[in-house]
């Protein structure tokens, strides 16, 4: 069948915009991530303070402030190296993107020193 | 995704010369396009013709169900082996049976009604489907490897929902619980992989003019199915790490020995399986939206509020989950809050059946096979919608909650339900998969061995419910007035398996005698029917420009176009 040649309403000459499918999964993914840790919040809300016994989570443990922030703050370094990448200056996105792969890096590695350390 | 014209491809393969094993055709090469493909309407058949394979063992396991309760003080079954296969048949029916065949409805359709010539993302589509595949030969994996090093176990017995602390190391022993957890989620992981295509094609991938206002409502509740899928089914998957944790690092989520919550399990689980549900009957419903109209001749009735009726449903399914727990002992305001949300999701439910019933009031009816399938869903899904509401109420759930009431209920919701409008969304679409028409003297013996078989099966267990016969006992004493009902319904499941082994027979016999369909048998409205049975792996040869909910109505009468009353 033919959907050329076909009768049509005034006014539908519109252009047809859709929303990129990368912007659209991107929000899909988020979502999802979402929901799952949503769980583990809720989990971890639901025992706080709970433990029967020693050792108690703030003897053992220190809030990680440099790891966090660098977890937190890699995400801000990622964009000023986008912006770099998107005007193609390639030194600028260079600096930013190694950048960003140290602060990932330095997160991770505090992460395994974090559970090496609580294991043994 | 292919372009390009079909003679220049044929031409191509007819040239390339064929390397032994790889002439068109041969065994080899069939199943070197299977799992090479990353087409939608492939890998929606290969999801739908593998959630019939596994169908069939979970069918044959309720099947040895049934056999072992026929008669009381049976023993026609091990006791362990029993408590295997209600968990096996339960799990298989939820994750590999109806997740894939529903998503296997979406992909084939969902591209082709929107006008789109793939999926947004065909090869995660793939991936999706092979996760799932994965998953249902891990979870049956367990019958042969579920011993493990420890020679302890096999398939796993706790239930499809694996209460703790049934699971905890010291009463699940061996991997069995860990093939369970395992299966699940790789499974969950292509459900969501699957979702997140199904959102991003209906949102992007769109054909000219096919607004929201007028995209087919199968289109809209795959849509919301996709959506609750994404939120329902990551606590799952987190529920399922958790656990893996308690046995093996010696976490203790739902330990209560060591300070955890068994309860908590309970609250997580259904959090995902409450809306996993709607996830599983609200592809039924878009299967009617689109069935329903065309055979009554009429466009469908209230469509705007069909739409809203599913987002409702959608909403309010994520705040009912504990609606399965009121027999652990919440407080009274927990009660009263999960049985009104449970009562509300009525009202909408509620909606959607009278708009099927005004869709067909007036209509000229043609009572083909689809539409008897879909007929028959209306009063099973009734007496199901009924029985819930009647479960919803606290004090009774308190009753009948783990009885076979509770059995028969979801039943009805199942089958009754989600299988009726599957069978008749198969017969609806085969011929435009396959180029064929069903059998109709096969299909109606199909229809009516199953309806019969279905009734006899299962009606009879509201009534031992009430009697007091709890679900997933191995075996009861002669008496308790239980004997008679459990007969009836065991004699029931002949039925079933009867009218399934002609469905079977149909569906192979079709594919080589069955009658040619042309592009469109049942004169209906959506894409779907405006390109070749079975559609070039394109779609489209140009794409669509829609500009009514019902594109080949306006195509069929230029005159009298839909868009002049939208």
């Amino acid at each position: 069948m033919e959907f050329i040649n076909q009768p049509v309403p005034e006014g539908e000459e519109a252009p047809w915009r859709l929303p990129s499918t990368r912007k659209a999964g991107m929000i899909c993914l988020i979502l999802t991530e979402s929901a799952l840790f949503s769980i583990f919040v809720v989990a971890f809300v639901f025992y706080m303070g709970k433990s029967l016994n020693p050792p108690y989570p703030s003897q053992i443990m220190e809030p990680p402030w440099l790891a966090s922030a660098s977890l937190i703050g890699s995400s801000f370094t990622i964009m000023i190296a986008e912006w770099f990448l998107k005007r193609n200056r390639t030194f600028g996105f260079n600096i930013w993107w190694i950048i960003t792969v140290l602060m990932g890096a330095y997160f991770l590695g505090f992460t395994a020193y974090e559970w090496h350390d609580l294991i043994y | 995704m292919a372009h390009g014209p079909t003679t220049a491809s044929e031409e191509y393969i007819e040239v390339a010369p064929s390397r032994p094993g790889q002439e068109k055709g041969s065994f080899t090469r069939i199943i070197q396009e299977l799992v090479f493909t990353v087409d939608h309407k492939k890998l929606g058949l290969m999801y739908i013709g593998s959630g019939l394979f596994f169908f069939v063992i979970a069918g044959l396991m309720a099947t040895l169900i049934r056999i072992q309760l026929a008669i009381p003080n049976n023993h026609f079954l091990e006791p362990d082996v029993f408590n295997r296969f209600f968990t096996m048949h339960g799990t298989a029916m939820v994750f590999i049976v109806g997740m894939p065949i529903i998503f296997g409805f979406a992909n084939y359709l969902v591209p082709i009604m929107i006008g789109a010539r793939d999926m947004a993302y065909p090869r995660m589509n793939a991936f999706g489907f092979w996760m799932f595949f994965f998953s249902g030969f891990l979870l049956y994996a367990s019958y042969f490897a579920g011993p493990g090093l420890y020679n302890a176990g096999s398939a796993p017995d706790v239930g499809w929902f694996a209460y703790s602390p049934l699971t905890s190391r010291a009463f699940s022993r061996g991997h069995s619980s860990d093939y369970w957890t395992l299966a699940l989620f790789s499974g969950g992981i292509g459900s969501i992989a699957t979702a997140i295509n199904l959102i991003v094609t209906t949102v992007s991938l769109r054909c000219k003019g096919m607004t929201l206002g007028r995209m087919p409502l199968f289109v809209w509740t795959f849509l919301v199915v996709a959506f609750l899928v994404i939120i329902a089914m990551p606590p799952l998957a987190a529920c399922q790490i958790m656990l893996l944790l308690d046995r093996y690092l010696g976490a203790a989520f739902f330990d209560t020995q060591n300070g955890g919550s068994a309860i908590l399990w309970q609250h997580f689980f259904w959090i995902f399986g409450h809306p996993e549900v709607y996830i599983l009957i609200l592809p039924g419903f878009a299967i009617m939206n689109e069935i329903v109209p065309v055979f009554s001749r009429k466009p469908i009735f209230g469509y705007p509020i069909m739409v809203a009726a599913n987002l409702m449903i959608a909403f309010i399914s994520l705040g009912v989950w504990a609606h399965h727990m009121f027999t652990v002992g919440m407080s009274s305001v927990g009660n009263a809050f999960f049985a009104i949300t449970t009562m509300l999701v009525a009202v909408p439910t509620g909606i959607k059946i009278f708009n099927w019933l005004g869709t067909m009031h007036g209509g000229k009816i043609r009572m083909e096979l689809p539409m008897l399938f879909c007929i028959m869903f209306l009063f099973q899904f009734l007496i199901a919608g009924l029985t819930g509401i009647m479960l919803a109420v606290a004090p009774f759930d308190w009753q009948l909650s783990d009885s076979y009431f509770v059995v028969a209920h979801f039943h009805y919701v199942l089958i009754g339900g989600l299988l009726f409008t599957i069978f008749a969304g198969i017969y609806y679409w085969y011929p435009k998969a396959f180029g064929r028409m069903l059998d109709n003297k096969l299909g109606h013996l199909h229809f009516w061995l199953f309806t019969i078989g279905f009734h006899v099966t299962f009606f009879p267990q509201h009534i031992s419910g009430f009697l007091g016969m709890p679900r997933r006992y191995y075996t009861y004493d002669a008496g308790r007035g239980w004997d008679l009902w459990n007969m009836i319904s065991t004699i029931g499941v002949i039925f079933q398996a009867a009218g399934i082994f002609f469905f079977v027979l149909n569906l192979i016999w079709s594919y080589w005698k069955g009658r040619k369909a042309g592009d469109d048998p049942w004169d209906a409205w959506t894409l779907e029917w405006a390109t070749t049975s079975p559609p070039p792996d394109y779609n489209f040869e140009h794409l669509p420009v829609v500009h009514s909910r019902r594109p080949l109505w306006d195509l069929k009468h230029p005159d009298d176009p839909d868009w002049k009353y939208e």
